[in-house]
């Protein structure tokens, strides 16, 4: 008896792992059609006096109905690899064909680091400008917070490719791991792998599609960034006549097409673009456009790569050159300088000499600063013992290797120091501990050591920016495990800048931290930023010397948020978030171009005719420390809710036939009614109507704005010439196929 | 005529009356019957178990299709009227001049004058039965009245029946054209072609005979003036009614599983009963003023 | 039972039997006409009290709300290019003649509408003592639907512009060109029921 359950338990359990019943329990609301539908291609194109080519090709996503695509920047903003001009949209209009050219678009928002892009659909195919508010496109929504966790089952979707068969296509995949950046924390990268029959290897023309959960919701955008300038290290494909010789050859331009991709980046990181986009919002700095940083235009390169089990707060708590078995955390630190957001950076990771591609990063957009310390971190994965090679590329060539690291074993107790956390003193009194200190004079070091030894020899060096100010070196005279501190010292005050601590332990490299000096010394916080403050005023110049507001009742057409700052060092790393009621639309960590000192740093947040009502907040981050912000509320002080935001339903689609010729009815207008009307009610006044469409020259139509699911519509066809068809409580739920294909025959009248 | 050769002990059989003229009725239901009997076998073949048939066999068989009535008229009537003594002589140009007028007056009349496609399809089911009857069907009837008066009355109207089958032959013709031009508009399913033929056909035939007993009452009734008037309205009616009632049954009603097809059987259903119901009840007539003939001939 | 008649002059009765029925025929063909009038060109009465325009628009066409313009009236019953009438109020100062305007709408249409051209512009004596002036013009009316293959059509419309006080109410009619000259009956009945 025992053992006949334990069988049928067995076969239970089987069959819940089987793939086919983890197929089945795809969620009901997961609409592959609309998602497959809200795929586009885009491509970029550069038009000369004479012809027009592609430059650059990538997937796409609709994120709006009206128009807003998501991808990469790399492939649709202009830059050394994508020297195109023009962005041309290619939508999915028939299930398993190729994209059709069917609009132009603009890049409308864009984070070049991190590799994302919005653009807007601005134009028809032949130039006709297109009023985005009348498009009605399928479109897909963004999940809020990332909720992918290891071995989740993910369908990516893309087009595979540029030939005429490469329709959109959806690949499943599976979660392998996640790898962390300072910017974006331990998930900037989501690792995958695909499972699909259809493809082994997700191809790199996928990159600025999408990634889906369970429910249907974009999770992640799968990224890599061809370089057309390494053409040998990357796929590129010549398919056009660039050089108009009559020969598609070698001297043609090669268009990147990418290596497989494996890492996707979290839509997180593009909600605030669509956001501020949604809203018609644009947002410039007047101030830091005056004065802008100006990159120094020497090649990147990266320096001291060494290894950490783990972060805190962006600095290693210790370095390493071995772990233990059965570790799920490896984090890889490194310094850059000359990092631009156009930089290139890959990770290859091998393991007792063979690549690891769920280690590996594949070539992705720097979203860095220009020079400080960086790291990888790979999480949530066991890594598996062996001898780990860490090789990072820049723009396509080696940049530096990290020392081997030894995985295996136990752990080994070898002398260290640990977990480094600097506080501002004077004499007596601190006034604040952390990352990110006051101008003061003294900065203490505290740290943890472990497993030390009476005299063996440990080095404190002090940096500031790249150069030693300090170093004390000693024979170790404490305890083997304990707390000790060293300091740093001026007594006219340390300047305004990035400092670094570096530990030695008999010459090996133990630990190391950077913090930031900026702001007068206050209580827990410095005081870099003051005097920040909502106005409303006409232009920059009103802004400087309008009165602080908290609330105004008429949207104008922008507010101006403004601050005052104290001592910050140019270079230093800051951060500006605005929000509109608590979501994040603009997020920006750049380098400090002002001088140490000022006021009025002025932040415009505009729209074309009046930014939307909510209530408005700017936040002012240093090292991921919020150090001021400010409100305004905007007319009721909350955001409008937008009707047509529907992209769960039934999709209606279908064929109006002619029942005595066969052949489908062209020109032929067919209306849903609101559900608040039956067909008796209908007095043919559009505001009775929920959504109408009109059939092709095959008669087929399709209405754009899905039927809700349980909300009962009527139908009405009503054309010359043919009885009408009317129907009321027209009802989908989610047990309908989607889209629904209906074939309706009329009747001659 | 009596034949007096077989049997003694029964009574002399009577022998069928030899007639100088085609029996009119007998030609009609047959050729009624077949179009009937084709609609509904092809509705069961390629309506109901599918048959299909290649795309270029498809429109050689909706013609066929739709020339059968010409088909059987030409063997139960024409053909059939040239084996008895005193034939129609006016058959063939009676269904010549309906097919053109038909094209020449009918059909301009209706669509381009009446516009009924713009309008009619869109009313209410009283107002598309009054508009078919004063459009479509007035056309219709007050066309085949023109052409039967002015191609039979004076010469070719010799007994009663003979305006049935002028008025089957004007049918013919006023249908013919547009039965075609159906056949070969589009790819119809072989199905669809017999069931719009039928439908047209039956509501001509139904429609021309009501005419056809008009005439003949006011021919050998001496009937009252405003009974032909009357008459022709009766005639528009019937096109008034079948019309909207057949395209009513038709019509699919909307569905979102699977597809809005439409519904031949009821149409098919609904032209069959209107069909050889109308053909009684103007039988009913015939017979019953044919009756009433004959006790006024007793009587005198 | 057989009665034969031969060829003989028909009697009274026949003759006006006869002559009933053609007259029947034609009532019937006049009461045809009419309920085809009365359902083709059947109208709903619209009133705009804010800008003092009273008009009949045909029945069954629908009734749009569009930003900016006053009445916005379709066939959507129509298969192909919807018959329209608009009626948009624009303002008119003294120093301005209608040209303007119609050098202002047709900058703008050149953008909105595809292959824009201006046929002719003319004027025409309305109602009792206005003296209006029509542009007739042609576009190609392309429907944006990217998944599905629609066709675009040529289509010629007509605008009539009526200068009231310091307004110009601006009449416009589109039709697909095959149709135009048809539906232009309903347009002059929506003409002649307009009250501003």
């Amino acid at each position: 008896m025992n053992k006949r359950l334990l069988l049928w338990g067995c076969l239970a359990g089987l069959l819940c792992l089987s793939p086919a019943f983890i197929q089945a329990q795809v969620a009901p609301s997961f609409d592959l059609n609309r998602i497959l539908r809200a795929t586009v291609l885009v491509m970029q194109v550069r038009t000369t006096p004479t012809t027009s080519y592609i430059t650059c090709v990538s997937s796409g996503t609709l994120v709006t109905r009206t128009g807003l695509i998501l991808t990469n920047a790399h492939s649709t903003i202009p830059n050394p690899d994508c020297t195109g001009d023009t962005l041309l949209v290619a939508l999915n209009v028939r299930e398993g064909e190729a994209p059709v050219l069917s609009y132009q678009a603009e890049v409308i928002q864009a984070d070049p680091g991190l590799d994302i892009a919005l653009l807007r659909v601005s134009a028809e195919i032949n130039g006709r400008a297109v009023i985005n508010e009348n498009i009605d496109l399928p479109f897909v929504e963004l999940a809020e917070g990332s909720s992918l966790n290891l071995d989740d089952t993910i369908t990516v979707v893309g087009y595979p490719g540029l030939s005429g068969e490469d329709a959109a296509t959806a690949l499943s995949a599976t979660v392998q791991g996640f790898t962390g950046e300072p910017r974006g924390g331990e998930r900037a990268w989501v690792k995958f792998r695909s499972v699909s029959d259809t493809l082994a290897e997700v191809p790199g023309v996928f990159s600025g599609g999408g990634a889906y959960n369970r429910d249907g919701l974009l999770v992640g955008i799968p990224t890599t960034a061809p370089l057309a300038r390494q053409a040998s290290a990357t796929a590129c494909a010549r398919f056009q006549d660039t050089n108009l010789d009559g020969l598609v050859n070698a001297s043609d331009l090669c268009v990147p097409l990418g290596g497989a991709i494996n890492a996707l980046r979290p839509s997180d990181f593009a909600l605030p673009l669509i956001r501020s986009a949604s809203l018609g919002i644009d947002v410039t700095l007047p101030t830091a456009q005056n004065q802008a940083f100006v990159a120094s235009g020497l090649e990147p390169r990266v320096s001291n790569l060494f290894f950490a089990p783990s972060a805190n707060n962006d600095m290693p708590t210790t370095v390493i050159s071995s772990l233990p078995s059965g570790t799920s955390s490896l984090y890889l630190f490194f310094d850059y300088e000359f990092m631009t957001p156009e930089t290139i950076y890959e990770l290859r990771v091998t393991i007792d000499g063979s690549t690891s591609a769920i280690f590996s990063l594949p070539p992705v957009r720097w979203s860095g600063g220009e020079r400080g310390l960086w790291y990888i971190g790979l999480t949530g994965q066991s890594l598996p013992n062996g001898e780990y090679n860490f090789q990072l590329l820049v723009n396509g060539v080696s940049a530096g290797e990290a020392p081997p690291l030894q995985v295996g074993g136990g752990p080994e107790p070898l002398p260290t120091f640990r977990n480094i956390q600097f506080v501002l003193r004077e004499g007596e009194q601190i006034f604040g501990n952390g990352y990110i200190l006051g101008v003061g004079p003294i900065v203490d070091a505290q740290f943890i050591y472990d497993n030390m030894t009476t005299g063996l020899e440990w080095t404190a060096i002090w940096y500031f920016g790249n150069q030693e100010i300090a170093r004390a070196s000693e024979a170790w005279s404490l305890g083997s495990n304990g707390a000790q501190s060293t300091s740093v010292s001026d007594p006219a005050g340390l300047l305004p800048g990035r400092y670094r601590l570096a530990l030695y332990i008999e010459g090996r490299l133990s630990s190391l931290a950077d913090f930031t000096i900026a702001g007068s010394r206050a209580d827990a916080r410095p005081r870099v930023f003051t005097n920040e403050r909502f106005v409303v005023a006409s232009d920059i110049n009103e802004a400087l010397t309008a009165r602080a507001s908290t609330s105004v009742t008429n949207p104008p057409p922008s507010i101006f948020t403004l601050f005052d700052w104290e001592q910050i060092a140019p270079g230093t790393l800051w951060q500006l978030r605005l929000m509109v009621d608590n979501e994040v639309f603009f997020d920006q960590v750049t380098s400090w171009s002002q001088g140490e000192n000022g006021s009025g740093f002025t932040v415009q947040i505009g729209s074309d005719t009046a930014i939307p009502d909510g209530t408005y907040e700017m936040e002012l981050l240093m090292n991921n420390i919020l150090l001021r912000s400010t409100t305004i509320s905007v007319g009721i002080g909350q955001l409008p809710i937008d009707p047509f935001a529907e992209p769960e339903g039934v999709q209606l689609r279908g064929v109006l036939i002619d029942g005595d010729t066969g052949l489908g009815i062209p020109n032929a207008t067919i209306f849903i009614l609101s559900e608040a009307f039956s067909v008796i009610d209908f007095i043919y006044n559009a505001n009775q109507l929920y959504s109408l469409t009109t059939t092709d020259r095959d008669g087929r139509f399709q209405f754009s704005r899905p039927l809700r699911f349980t909300v009962p519509y009527s139908v009405i066809i009503s054309v010359d010439g043919y009885l009408p068809i009317n129907a009321d409580g027209v009802v989908v739920d989610e047990e309908t196929p989607n889209p629904l294909d209906i074939i309706i025959y009329m009747t001659k009248g | 005529m009596t034949d007096y050769r077989a049997r003694l002990l029964t009574p002399p059989r009577e022998e069928e009356e030899i007639r100088p003229y085609r029996s009119v009725w007998r030609s009609i239901i047959i050729e009624n019957i077949g179009l009937t009997s084709v609609a509904a076998v092809s509705f069961v073949l390629f309506g109901i178990l599918g048959v299909s048939i290649p795309d270029t066999i498809r429109p050689i068989l909706n013609i066929a299709i739709a020339l059968l009535p010409l088909v059987f008229w030409v063997l139960f009537s024409w053909l059939a009227e040239r084996t008895v003594p005193q034939p129609r002589r006016q058959l063939l140009a009676v269904f010549l001049f309906s097919v053109l007028i038909a094209r020449a007056v009918g059909q301009p009349l209706v669509e381009e004058f009446l516009r009924v496609q713009e309008w009619l399809p869109l009313g209410t089911a009283i107002g598309r039965i009054v508009g078919y009857t004063f459009t479509v069907g007035i056309v219709q009837v007050g066309l085949a009245y023109l052409v039967l008066y002015t191609l039979t009355w004076q010469e070719n109207l010799r007994y009663r029946y003979d305006t049935l089958a002028y008025a089957a032959a004007a049918a013919l013709g006023y249908g013919m054209l547009p039965s075609l031009e159906f056949a070969v508009t589009g790819q119809p399913n072989p199905y669809v072609v017999a069931a719009h033929t039928l439908s047209i056909f039956a509501t001509l035939t139904v429609a021309n005979c009501v005419v056809a007993y008009g005439l003949s009452a006011v021919r050998f009734d001496s009937a009252p003036a405003l009974f032909m008037p009357f008459i022709i309205a009766l005639g528009s009616l019937v096109t008034g009614l079948s019309i909207p009632l057949y395209s009513g049954f038709l019509n699919a009603t909307f569905s979102i599983i699977g597809a809005s097809v439409q519904r031949h059987v009821l149409g098919i259903g609904f032209t069959g009963a209107f069909l050889f119901g109308g053909l009684f009840l103007i039988y009913t007539l015939f017979t019953y003023a044919e009756r009433r003939a004959a006790d006024r001939e007793l009587e005198r | 039972m057989i009665i034969e008649t031969t060829a003989r002059e028909a009697t009274r009765t026949q003759r006006f039997a006869h002559y009933f029925t053609l007259i029947y025929c034609a009532l019937a063909l006049f009461i045809g006409a009419n309920l085809r009038d009365s359902a083709l060109y059947a109208i709903t009465p619209y009133t705009n009290s804010e800008v003092g325009i009273t008009a009949f628009y045909p029945e069954s066409w629908l009734f749009d709300t569009t930003p900016g313009v006053v009445l916005d009236v379709r066939d959507t019953q129509r298969a192909g290019f919807n018959t329209r009438i608009n009626i948009r109020v624009l303002p008119f100062s003294p120093g301005m003649s209608v040209r303007n305007l119609i050098d202002t709408l047709a900058l703008q249409r050149r953008i909105d509408l595809p292959f824009y051209k201006i046929l002719s512009v003319s004027e025409r004596a309305f109602g009792l003592d206005d003296i209006t002036t029509i542009v007739d013009y042609t576009f190609v009316s392309d429907l944006d639907d990217p998944f599905l293959q629609l066709i675009p059509a040529v289509v010629i419309g007509e605008d009539v512009f009526i200068v009231r006080r310091n307004q110009v109410i601006l009449v416009s009619f589109t039709a697909d060109a095959n149709t135009f000259d048809r539906d232009y009956a309903i347009f002059e009945r929506f003409l002649e029921t307009l009250d501003y």
